[in-house]
């Protein structure tokens, strides 16, 4: 289990000890992470760059940064929403396969990367809102706190982006 | 199927596509992180290059220039309040916004012999979004040693400075007791056209090496204008 601050409140992502050891953090949420930036990227390629950097960028203010697990996802949130990065980190990981590494991500199946496209065409607070509630299960105080913004703003982002998700898919939001 | 279910389908479909993901060592991080700050480093660096020779370059055009009150482009140049420091300026080499350097002198007068040769300078490049970022640097002789350098934006249309980007006094290049504070503009600032007013109200006290600003002071004006 990781160490939790006790302070944390009920619907707060919890905040990670800053004693806990960069490694143990990076291992149990590189991968959930890496989820999230394929869904949110649109590309397997480009998920594991953003990851990556976004681990990297946590790893340089470990000491320093308060909530590391809401942090990296705020990262990864922010650089796959500009598309000039997510180019990037394309071309990088374009370099990277050049180089004959190999990628481990598997694609999303046709009706899944469909669903997910449509999620990306929302506005970017209420995909990445949809994005963390589904992918990850969490609360609205939670995506508030990695999205930087209130709870009720979070339930709007999440309430209409329901909404004009159900509409462009047709059915109904619940 | 509602939206509720077929999302929480897809959203299992997506985390099943990262069971086998490989993760990378430990060490592919740190040594990112690594090159990322020596590129940073690196970039830094040849800022400071450049900066450098724009102040050699700069400080080679009229440097033997008396200070004037008049105005190159035919405004008038404010009296300074109290006992502010009076900037002027002057244009160099091409228009305010565009590709030319603004360049704000210090006036020195009988009181502060130390403002000799102190020149503040700003230099505007337009942002994307139609802003203009200037790039401020104080840079002096004598007593008065190091310079300053932050960036601050001009809103298209409306001259709102934006004072929080300036960096933290311990992140430039000077010992400064506080940042640089310019903050509004008027009184229809456009910058690269006629009149945009620039404030700031601040004066300046200088000390040998050591670079303060208050805002209590008086007041001292940019006068921006391309004709």
């Amino acid at each position: 289990m990781q160490p939790v601050d006790s302070e944390s409140g009920p619907g707060e992502v919890p905040v990670v000890s800053a004693r806990e050891p960069f490694e143990r953090f990076y291992r149990r949420e590189y991968r959930p992470v890496l989820a999230l930036a394929h869904v949110l990227s649109g590309n397997p390629s480009s998920a594991e760059e953003l990851t990556q950097e976004a681990f990297t960028a946590v790893y340089q203010k470990w000491n320093s940064v308060e909530n590391p697990e809401g942090w990296v996802r705020t990262v990864v949130a922010n650089k796959a929403r500009s598309s000039l990065r997510r180019r990037y980190a394309e071309v990088r990981a374009l370099v990277r396969l050049g180089s004959a590494r190999e990628m481990t991500v598997d694609s999303l199946p046709a009706e899944t990367a469909h669903f997910w496209t449509e999620v990306r065409r929302l506005p970017a607070r209420q995909a990445q809102s949809l994005t963390l509630f589904y992918l990850e299960d969490r609360s609205t105080a939670e995506i508030a706190a990695i999205l930087g913004c209130s709870d009720s703003t979070a339930r709007v982002h999440l309430s209409r982006g329901r909404r004009a998700l159900a509409d462009r898919l047709g059915m109904e939001a619940r | 199927m509602n939206l509720d279910t077929l999302a929480r389908v897809h959203a299992e479909e997506a985390r099943r596509t990262v069971t086998s993901a490989r993760i990378p060592a430990i060490d592919e991080i740190i040594r990112r992180g690594t090159r990322r700050r020596w590129s940073v480093g690196l970039v830094w660096a040849a800022l400071a290059g450049m900066a450098a020779v724009a102040v050699v370059v700069v400080g080679s055009l009229g440097t033997d220039t008396a200070p004037s009150t008049v105005s190159p482009f035919g405004g008038s140049i404010p009296e300074p309040a109290g006992d502010a420091a009076f900037l002027e300026w002057s244009m160099q080499n091409g228009r305010i916004g565009r590709e030319g350097i603004l360049e704000v002198r210090l006036n020195a007068d009988e009181d502060r012999p130390e403002l000799a040769g102190v020149r503040l300078l700003l230099y505007p490049t337009l942002q994307s979004n139609g802003a203009y970022a200037y790039q401020v640097r104080i840079d002096g002789t004598g007593d008065l040693c190091g310079f300053l350098e932050g960036t601050f934006e001009i809103d298209r249309g409306v001259g709102q400075f934006l004072n929080d980007v300036f960096p933290a006094p311990d992140e430039m290049n000077v010992g400064a007791s506080r940042p640089f504070f310019p903050y509004i503009c008027e009184p229809d600032p456009k910058p690269g056209t006629v009149d945009a007013v620039l404030i700031a109200p601040f004066d300046l006290l200088l000390e040998p090496g050591v670079l303060t600003m208050s805002n209590s002071g008086g007041t001292v004006r940019f006068v921006v204008s391309n004709d």
